[in-house]
């Protein structure tokens, strides 16, 4: 048969496009639940460390730290504009799961025109959001929140965990970004991510201020509560992570401030 | 199989691994070196040579990609028809980048975030579709499994070379190693401060230039103007 | 409401041309940047065809990832497409709209201007894997661009490439001029030049928009 006919050449694309997206479409079944499995423990693994109950630096088992994780996280979902918090909710990989990426993707972005209002411009236009009460180790209670955002290159995943008040910061940590290793890559760098504890979102009366990272290191930072140590070379990650760690603060403020009445 | 008794003398079949077949795994290994003389696959090796580990498993994933592309188009060569040649190979590239990835994704999680949209870049990387193009549209399928074999490897080992100086010269480590003392550093009392430039791109610019310059005085090759 | 999205759109397209060029600041495209950078005219050809390809592709790819591919993405057919998710079909889907539009302008360029054709050579084909195109599009794609973000950066960093590429052609006309050792001809200046180009660019990205 004519190589070049238009009926060989349609064929033949057709069967290995076929066969291609067979190949694969198999290929991601057979592999999902693992794929998953690891996305879902990699961000109960951070959540833990925003919250400072797992220190990387010694070493633990995933059975253990996702027992942990059982015993001392609760995952629920908050409504932004109503301040209702849904329990709910299963993470990926669990099974008779309400998927996270429908709440991401679907309800997250569906909003009305009054909420659309509402909505700051430079903000995403989220309706539910994760948020993670986890326990400390006398009992307190602490709030992990997920933040993402532009850095230089890339969009920054991670997690800001906060203190009873809610106003001051326990830990943070970022588990995806593609800033550039040794820069703004530090970002990831446990070094870098101690400068956080302690810090405070609110002013002395109240106003959500957020947390700002300074430029450049070996900043003074006495006279400034709300201010993180930089990383040297990388002002426009820096930059990017004060802006979105800002935003998602403001996200949860109503609710927050609901409970502070 | 006792068909081979009546088959012809064994000598005028030629053997598994002759002269053709060792130097379409060698040559590219220098005298025809993917990065330094064919001028492909360059994208890639400027952004995942900062540090050792991540080069180490784009190597791998490379390799892995060249060799299994290079043995597909090659038992498909015959019956690809010539006009849309170009997409079915990027079909059966952007296929099998796509496996590789999911695989990484489910068996070296950590690796595969560090490396994010690198790896779906392979499916870019001129060494894959060039290779294909070049060899395994004319060659056959075990002959074009040792072409991307040998392509591949000939471009890891530039990459480590880039990756090794980038590391040491950047960060003072090796594969998160310290090869450089902590004494000698500035802020601990010594005279040493890492060198910013390594870990941005014009310092990887910079070394691929001057490692290709070393490669060509030695091999001999010089471009005509 | 307008102006300011217009305004928006204006400083993405002065961020993908000059801040961000995407070959200079992300080094995607560098192959065939580096080989056909050569001569002036086929440098403006091949920078031409790689704008036009990135200003249809992306919003194209736009419309894939968004209506085909991702999860929810088809629920236009119905409720029960709701959890369909296909995004592992992404690169082969991004790549095989790439690669028709490739053809299509080969066989455009072939028609008009057979010189030009005859110069480009093999990296006319292999526009299909220029990294840049690709890498646009999975940046769209991770930045979650509208539809008119993602055809301004297309357009933009296509115009970005273009600018790139045939400075560095003007260049290298210079060059040919300078006594340069034997085995640094070539590639190896360069790529050494590029680095200072980039080391310059590098400036681009302190500016604020």
């Amino acid at each position: 048969m004519d190589k070049n006919s238009g009926v060989y050449v349609l064929g033949f694309a057709g069967a290995v496009c076929v066969v291609m997206a067979a190949g694969l479409a198999a290929t991601f079944n057979g592999l999902k639940t693992r794929i998953d499995k690891n996305v879902l423990f990699d961000k109960q693994r951070n959540v833990l460390i925003a919250c400072g109950l797992y220190d990387p630096a010694s070493p633990k088992s995933q059975a253990d730290l996702e027992d942990l994780f059982k015993k001392r996280v609760e995952v629920k979902v908050l409504e932004f504009f109503t301040s209702e918090v849904k329990t709910e909710y299963r993470e990926r990989g669990e099974k008779k799961t309400r998927t996270e990426q429908k709440i991401t993707r679907a309800e997250e972005t569906k909003l009305s025109l009054a909420e659309m209002a509402k909505a700051k411009r430079s903000e995403p236009n989220r309706k539910l959001g994760e948020m993670y009460l986890a326990k400390g180790d006398d009992g307190r209670r602490l709030y992990c929140l997920p933040i993402s955002g532009y850095g230089l290159w890339s969009t920054l995943y991670g997690f800001l965990a906060l203190e009873s008040d809610r106003n001051t910061v326990v830990g943070i940590t970022f588990y995806k970004h593609g800033e550039t290793p040794g820069l703004g890559g530090e970002v990831e760098k446990p070094w870098w991510q101690k400068n956080w504890k302690g810090r405070t979102t609110h002013d002395t009366s109240g106003n959500l201020v957020g947390i700002t990272v300074l430029k450049g290191q070996g900043n003074d930072l006495s006279s400034q509560p709300h201010a993180v140590d930089g990383i040297s070379g990388a002002t426009i990650t820096s930059n990017g992570v004060s802006k979105f760690v800002r935003a998602d603060l403001r996200r949860y403020e109503p609710y927050f401030k609901s409970l502070n009445k | 199989m006792t068909a081979t008794l009546d088959a012809p003398p064994v000598a005028e079949k030629p053997p598994l691994f002759g002269k053709k077949e060792k130097r379409a795994v060698l040559d590219p290994l220098w005298d025809n070196n993917p990065i330094a003389l064919q001028v492909l696959g360059i994208c890639s090796a400027l952004a995942v040579t900062i540090k050792v580990q991540q080069t180490l498993i784009m190597c791998a994933a490379v390799i892995a990609v060249v060799s299994m592309t290079n043995t597909i188009i090659s038992l498909l060569r015959k019956m690809i028809p010539n006009n849309i040649r170009i997409i079915v190979q990027l079909v059966v590239i952007s296929s099998v980048v796509t496996i590789v990835s999911l695989f990484l994704q489910a068996y070296v999680f950590d690796a595969s975030k560090q490396l994010s949209v690198f790896v779906g870049l392979i499916v870019t990387n001129c060494i894959v579709m060039g290779r294909a193009e070049a060899f395994a549209m004319a060659n056959g399928p075990f002959r074009s499994f040792l072409d991307g074999f040998g392509n591949a490897v000939g471009y890891a080992w530039i990459l480590l070379v880039v990756s090794v100086l980038r590391e040491v010269l950047g960060a003072g480590t090796i594969l998160g190693a310290r090869v450089i003392p902590q004494s000698w550093y500035l802020e601990h009392g010594g005279w040493y401060v890492n060198n910013g430039l390594m870990v941005l791109a014009p310092g990887a610019f910079l070394l691929l230039g001057i490692i290709i310059w070393v490669q060509r005085s030695i091999s001999g090759y010089s471009e005509a103007h | 409401m307008l102006a300011q999205s217009v305004s928006e759109l204006i400083s993405l397209a002065i961020k993908s041309i000059f801040v961000e060029n995407i070959l200079l600041a992300f080094f995607l495209g560098m192959c065939s940047y580096l080989a056909v950078s050569k001569r002036v005219d086929t440098a403006i050809g091949l920078g031409i065809a790689v704008t036009f390809v990135l200003t249809i592709t992306a919003p194209v790819n736009w419309f894939i990832h968004n209506y085909i591919l991702r999860q929810g993405a088809m629920s236009w057919l119905g409720d029960s497409f709701k959890d369909l998710d296909m995004s592992y079909l992404g690169l082969i889907f991004f790549i095989g709209v790439i690669a028709a539009l490739v053809q299509i302008v080969e066989m455009a360029i072939d028609k008009f201007s057979p010189k030009l054709y005859a110069a480009l050579g093999i990296f006319l084909p292999l526009i299909a894997v220029n990294c840049a195109i690709l890498g646009a599009t999975l940046f769209l794609v991770e930045r979650d661009y509208t539809l008119a973000q993602s055809a301004v950066f297309g357009f933009g960093s296509g115009l970005g490439w273009f600018l790139a590429i045939v400075s560095m052609a003007a260049i290298r006309m210079k060059l040919r001029t300078a006594h340069i050792p034997k085995p640094l001809r070539g590639l190896g200046i360069t790529f050494i030049v590029t680095g200072l180009i980039a080391m310059s660019f590098m400036t681009f990205s302190g500016i604020q928009l």
